[in-house]
């Protein structure tokens, strides 16, 4: 699925980024030149599939 | 689906500014006074030239962040840049998207909502490989 990021600019100037089809940490490293350039993070909210990635890893560091 | 980032815009990136100064059909100029009420000038690290009879200073913060001061009084900087400078804003938002966006080879679509909100999307270029 195409990878994509939504950006919406409100008419006071607001921002919200909106990563599509990313997993684990790939979104951050997509929208990071986006969020420095704009400013101050106010809420980052994490959807599910940010966590799968992350979740695949630690069970291979469990592994005996 | 990955993340949600809500962000308050910061003023940092002076060569996106001045194309989003010039896009409302102002001027920006490095190192000058602004002008306020009853004859007060404010000497800035930049200043945006209005129309009017005050100009918008921007003094550089400890964060390498622009303070936007001017004098709100009567309206006359709101009719030229937005109620609390949001349309100035916006369209540094725009010019600073469009920018990265560019730099990293995104391909990119923007569309004007109904409530005046831009919406920029910005897509991975998809890679075919084609075995010979």
């Amino acid at each position: 699925m195409t990878k994509k990021i939504v950006i919406d600019i409100k008419k006071d100037g607001s921002i919200n980024i909106e990563a599509f089809n990313y997993t684990g940490g790939e979104c951050e490293k997509a929208t990071e030149p986006f969020e420095e350039v704009f400013g101050q993070t106010t809420e980052k909210t994490y959807k599910p599939e940010f966590y799968e990635k992350e979740k695949q890893k630690n069970q291979l560091f469990n592994r005996s | 689906m990955s993340h949600f980032t809500s962000i308050k815009t910061a003023i940092k990136d002076i060569e996106s500014l001045k194309t989003a100064v010039e896009s409302l059909g102002l001027t920006l100029v490095e190192n000058q006074t602004a002008r306020g009420y009853s004859g007060q000038k404010l000497k800035a690290d930049y200043v945006i030239k209005l129309k009017g009879p005050y100009d918008i200073a921007l003094k550089k913060q400890r964060n390498d962040t622009y303070e936007i001061v001017t004098d709100w009084w009567g309206g006359h900087v709101e009719k030229e840049v937005g109620k609390n400078a949001g349309q100035l804003l916006q369209n540094y938002g725009i010019v600073c998207a469009m920018k990265i966006a560019k730099e990293r080879g995104l391909e990119v679509e923007h569309e004007k909502m109904k409530d005046g909100t831009i919406r920029i999307v910005a897509t991975e270029a998809q890679t075919i490989s084609v075995r010979g």
